[in-house]
């Protein structure tokens, strides 16, 4: 079938402030998740591959929220799959055959890559034909945040009643960005001359962003580990993530992150996410489909999206804060809320830097500009006290997918998040989004409707 | 330091060559009396590409921010790495960046808002020049 869409309708995204409560405020209803096994990186086994990931999250999706296949009407499927940033590295090492083996065990589609390197609707149509009553279909690039709010905009425009979204991720084998692409050689071209051409993808520009926040409001780097460590802490009671999956023993404590090696320096290794191989799936609905479906329906009350431009090379500190400040004003006004209202925070963490602006944008627990690192040094931020702190643990406590935080915010408001359930506050509103504050979609999420 | 030798392009050509001759230049649209860095095929503001051209700086810079690389992706600077990594905001519009090294600084030692002066570095590939910046000491 024909994709109705290869990237959201930019009138469904809420950019601006001053819209209003949004129109589908408690229309549209998160009921299941999936989320495949994880791995660090591919095996080349195509049973472990992003395309056997995906088949795997949808699956439990449908399972987990007591739905056949049959009753699936809207697929939402996320191209993007790789860990890194989008055509470079390469998605596919060169001169590497496409493994036999995958032809063997999948239907492939004209791009050999998608499977392993990709996804796409027809990739998973053909492969679960079990779903045999999709009528809408669409590809939302880039991430699952907006991917999910394409669904929930789906649904309450009513283009779908029974929604499946996927989102995997790919990891090859190398390590990342080292001597690949533009780094390797003595000359460089393209715009990676401005950038790479110093030494300075990855974690740089979010360093500096710190290094000036530190400097900007006295405070200390050492200031974040508590942080760091309660993350850590939470992404080890996610059975699904992949720390609690492959490395339970990694208890990373106050004194590892303090002593940690240095990456760019304010930033160290604990700062950053680390790349792996997993898919999610989620599963949304209309509240009245929700009824009969097996877990407590979770309510969609708005979503906001904030992008701007950066003026020069890189964002500016102070233009990372505006964005997360203007997100902050957006997401209470398009649910129709106040910002006391929000039980929990599950923003973006990947660099754990990011987590800082966004809960001072959010202005979450009375955390204002400058706050972030005292709050975390001095409160109690975990699980069990009254402000919890990115419950999910988020990249940082689970690996890169940018899908931990939304999962954990639909399990806490359905009250079945394990070891992680917050106990010394009453789950009622949370707020999530992704990525950084200068490129974000964002939800807000309710046990009830209004 | 060494530094990976810049293939000049079309758009960043005036950049480039403005360079070679110790002269530091950003894209300016006319248009718009607007500065943009890096270049672009059209000014971010009005979307034109006809009335850009390259205005010559002063040379004088603040530093805005830093970080010292540890773990960087070019194996041309991995023998001189902790190296620090700083943005500089120029005088003549603080909205514009740029990246330095900043050479004869130690890492760990970067002054945050120190002005600095612009210096060209000599590249090994094909010999373009760069533009650096020091902090100025005072005297």
């Amino acid at each position: 079938m024909t994709n109705q869409f290869e990237q959201i309708p930019e009138e469904w995204l809420r950019r601006r402030e001053g819209l209003g409560v949004w129109e589908g405020k408690g229309k549209a209803v998160a009921v299941g998740t999936g989320v495949s096994p994880t791995s660090r990186r591919w095996d080349w086994d195509p049973q472990s591959s992003v395309g056997a990931n995906a088949i795997s999250a949808l699956r439990k999706a449908m399972d987990d929220s007591g739905v056949t296949p049959d009753q699936v009407d809207g697929l939402i499927v996320v191209p993007d799959t790789t860990t890194g940033r989008f055509a470079w590295p390469p998605t596919w090492p060169e001169g590497r055959d496409i493994p036999a083996d995958m032809a063997a065990a999948f239907e492939m589609v004209e791009d050999p890559k998608v499977g392993m390197a990709g996804l796409s609707t027809e990739w998973i149509l053909k492969n679960m034909p079990e779903l045999t009553n999709v009528e809408f279909a669409a590809h939302i690039p880039s991430d699952t945040a907006p991917a999910l709010i394409g669904a929930v905009e789906a649904i309450v425009r009513g283009l779908t009643k029974v929604c499946l979204v996927v989102k995997g991720w790919h990891n090859l084998s190398g390590r990342y960005y080292v001597g690949q692409g533009a780094a390797n050689g003595g000359t460089i071209a393209t715009r990676e001359k401005w950038s790479t051409g110093w030494g300075t993808v990855g974690v740089y520009q979010e360093a500096t962003r710190f290094q000036r926040y530190l400097w900007k409001y006295g405070k200390r780097k050492e200031m974040f580990a508590n942080y760091v460590v309660n993350s850590k802490r939470n992404g080890l009671n996610f059975p699904e993530g992949f720390f609690a999956q492959n490395r339970p023993e990694d208890i990373v404590t106050r004194e590892d992150y303090l002593a940690a090696r240095w990456l760019a320096k304010p930033a160290n290794l604990y700062d950053a996410d680390i790349p792996i191989c997993a898919a999610a799936a989620f599963l949304f609905t209309t509240p009245e489909r929700a009824k009969d479906m097996k877990q407590k329906p979770v309510y969609v009350l708005g979503h906001t999206s904030t992008q701007p431009p950066a003026r020069s090379l890189q964002h500016t500190l102070e233009e990372e804060e505006a964005a997360a400040a203007s997100t902050g004003r957006k997401l209470p006004e398009a649910a129709g809320i106040s910002v006391s209202d929000y039980s929990f925070e599950n923003m973006y963490d990947g660099y754990g830097m990011f987590h800082a602006i966004h809960v001072e944008g959010l202005g979450y627990a009375g955390i204002k500009q400058g706050d972030f690192l005292d709050f975390v040094e001095n409160e109690d931020i975990t699980n069990e006290g009254p402000h919890p702190i990115s419950p999910s643990g988020g990249n940082i406590g689970s690996g890169r997918t940018r899908f931990w935080l939304h999962i954990d915010t639909i399990q806490q408001l359905q009250g079945r998040a394990g070891k992680r359930q917050m106990t010394g506050v009453k789950p009622e509103i949370g707020v999530d989004g992704a990525n950084f504050p200068q490129n974000f979609h964002g939800l807000v999420w309710g046990a009830n409707p209004d | 330091m060494p530094k990976q030798s810049p293939v000049p392009e079309d758009v960043d050509r005036g950049f480039w060559e403005a360079a070679n001759e110790n002269r530091l230049v950003v894209q300016n649209c006319l248009e718009c009396n607007r500065l943009q860095h890096p270049p672009q095929e059209a000014c971010a503001q009005c979307g034109s590409g006809a009335h850009l051209d390259w205005r010559e700086m002063s040379g004088r810079g603040t530093i805005y921010t830093y970080a010292v690389m540890y773990d960087n992706p070019v194996p041309l600077l991995f023998e001189d790495q902790p190296f620090n990594a700083a943005v500089i905001k120029l005088e003549d519009d603080p909205d514009i960046m740029m990246l330095s090294h900043l050479p004869g600084t130690p890492v760990d030692e970067v002054p945050i808002g120190a002005p600095v002066k612009l210096v060209f570095e000599k590249t090994q590939a094909t010999g373009q020049l760069v533009p650096e910046w020091e902090v100025v000491t005072q005297s």
